[in-house]
């Protein structure tokens, strides 16, 4: 007879990638992410009960992964706003313009994620489960333990206010920007 | 291009890209972890697996000890400071909108106050202990009592004690104790959060300072506790807590959700010039109530075991055994002389019915050839029955009946 798969086999394993990503692309930076990274598993330890008896526990993974990465996200854009207010360092878009397109989309995707990171957490969480991960709403609903409906107002409250504060990052007309 | 939405320029941005990789040492750290998490919850699994008797047993401890170890002394300030514990149930809406409160709340503070009054003279005497705690995610808690503070951080499971009066602090590392340990020394709060779908019954309403509160009684390994929610807003108002063995009782209030917390309150740095103390986390055990009963008869007149060995019985009865070479110790040394009480009196007050825990010390001395108590073991078919000499024997049921019989003749 075959053994069963572990839990670890069973709730971790299949998703590894996702949750390397998804952490990845909400930091991108290395310390950063081992911070996260190693943050988010230490709380996937610590809520395994819970976790296990979740309707979709690979979501509530994911979730915890991608909060974890958020929280240091918000730390990081705190920190660098107090150094910045404390003179400390000059802003990197004042002193350092982007020296060629590669550098300016990954300061475009560091502005979204300052932005992000001053969402409330419900519409964060939401958010970035959406668009880091690419979950479908079902999924995210069931991660965050709230209706589908709900999830779509989280999101839609979420774009609603990074339309208003990226609005320079659009090109399309303010109206389009704003649907 | 990301396929949810290919006009959204801020999607767009963020989505996973085709091609796009993680840089292979990001990778590489990131597997190092996930596998340092596989070992660990492979050998969860296999303890699990293989001591489901044991991990049954913990529970029970996990829910009781801490608390009564709260009161047993200051000695174990750690268990005073994080100790307490709910668990639970309901049925109602009210009930799952609450128990759905708890579980997604930002932070939380509450007070968990352990009233005295019912103990017998002079611990009646006593005014009730307050503790105030906060917590916010993702997992730091922070205590407040007179005297003493202290601050966990759940998620890495590491704490300090701090202890004013004394100008001592104790730094935890909780890594390395069992999951259902673990939860016991969390202020109630990780209990709370896990408080499951269902109670066991509804109490119906009942007025507290002029508000009328929709109770739910849920109980867990040999505790009770009557979880109180507002019918309107459905936010948990008050949860009273008790161990009807131990006699212990303790009720949580003050609930307060998604308060503003500053993270310098959860700092876990010790005040400079305290004194570091070391204390090491024992589970509760047989050899502890032995060495307890040793300790006890040791200074206690005609080397007499305890009347009793409920809380209350025990906190009284300490003022009247010589302790007095305890007391020109050093509190390191204190606390290390004193934990075989503490963990004894878990030990006993974590006994749940099945356990069948009796004890007739009162008035024998220490050598008598007379059983002093017994108590079956969870999942053991032979009970343990300790005699005066401190030796403890296995008795099948049987057996043990017999040795009642010959105990109720003389």
């Amino acid at each position: 007879m075959s053994e069963q798969p572990s839990h670890y086999e069973r709730l971790v394993a299949p998703i590894e990638q996702r949750m390397i990503g998804a952490v990845w692309r909400i930091v991108r930076e290395r310390d950063d992410f081992d911070e996260a990274f190693q943050d988010a598993l230490a709380r996937v330890w610590a809520r395994l009960d819970q976790i296990e008896r979740h309707p979709n526990p690979q979501a509530l993974i994911l979730r915890i992964c991608i909060n974890a990465a958020y929280d240091v996200l918000r730390r990081r854009v705190r920190q660098r706003r107090r150094e910045v207010l404390d003179g400390m360092h000059e802003s990197i878009a004042d002193s350092h313009p982007p020296a060629d397109d590669v550098l300016a989309a990954a300061e475009q995707r560091g502005e979204i994620m300052a932005a992000v990171s001053r969402l409330p957490r419900n519409q964060a969480e939401a958010f970035l489960m959406r668009f880091i991960d690419e979950m479908p709403y079902p999924e995210i609903a069931q991660a965050l333990g709230c209706g589908e409906p709900t999830v779509r107002t989280h999101i839609l409250r979420a774009r609603r206010r990074l339309g208003q504060w990226l609005a320079h990052l659009d090109p399309r007309p303010p109206r389009e920007a704003c649907k | 291009m990301n396929h949810l939405d290919p006009h959204d320029p801020i999607g767009e941005r963020l989505a996973p890209h085709k091609g796009e990789i993680v840089p292979p040492e990001v990778e590489a750290s990131a597997h190092a972890a996930l596998a340092s998490l596989r070992n660990r919850m492979d050998r969860r699994e296999s303890r699990r697996r293989e001591r489901p008797i044991m991990s049954t047993l913990k529970r029970g401890f996990g829910s009781k000890l801490a608390w009564a170890g709260s009161l047993a002394a200051a000695t174990v300030v750690i268990i005073l400071a994080f100790g307490l514990l709910p668990g639970g149930g309901g049925g109602t809406s009210a009930w799952a909108q609450a128990v759905e409160k708890l579980r997604n709340a930002r932070s939380v503070t509450y007070s968990i106050i352990v009233s005295m009054e019912h103990l017998p003279e002079p611990m009646n005497k006593m005014p009730p202990m307050r503790m105030d705690y906060m917590w916010k995610e993702p997992g730091l808690l922070r205590m407040e009592a007179p005297g003493t503070w202290g601050v966990m951080d759940i998620v890495r499971r590491k704490g300090i004690s701090v202890m004013d009066a004394q100008r001592t602090y104790i730094e935890m590392d909780l890594s390395e104790i069992p999951e259902e340990q673990f939860i016991q020394q969390t202020g109630g709060i990780e209990y709370m959060r896990r408080m499951p779908e269902r109670a066991e019954r509804e109490l119906g309403e009942r007025e507290f300072d002029g508000r009328r509160l929709l109770g739910f009684l849920c109980r867990e390994q040999g505790m009770e506790y009557e979880v109180w929610i507002d019918p309107l807003t459905h936010d948990p108002v008050r949860v009273e807590m008790s161990i009807p063995q131990a006699d212990m009782r303790a009720t949580i209030v003050d609930f307060r959700f998604d308060v503003e917390l500053d993270d310098a309150i959860f700092d876990m740095t010790p005040p400079a010039d305290y004194k570091r103390m070391d204390l090491k986390l024992e589970q509760p055990a047989e050899k502890h109530l032995i060495g307890f009963f040793r300790f006890w008869t040791a200074r206690s007149a005609n080397e007499t075991f305890p009347p009793g060995m409920d809380m209350g019985t025990i906190m009284t009865e300490l003022r009247k055994i010589e302790m007095k070479d305890i007391e020109a110790l050093d509190m390191q040394q204190q606390m290390d002389q004193m934990m075989p009480m503490q963990l004894s009196m878990q030990f006993v007050t974590t006994m749940t019915p099945d356990n069948d825990w009796y004890y007739r010390g009162e008035g024998l001395r220490l050598g008598t050839e007379e059983p002093i108590c017994w108590w079956r073991p969870t999942g053991s078919e032979f009970y343990r029955v300790v005699f005066g000499n401190l030796e403890v024997l296995d008795y099948t049921p049987e057996a043990l009946e017999q040795l009642k019989s010959i105990i109720s003749e003389k």
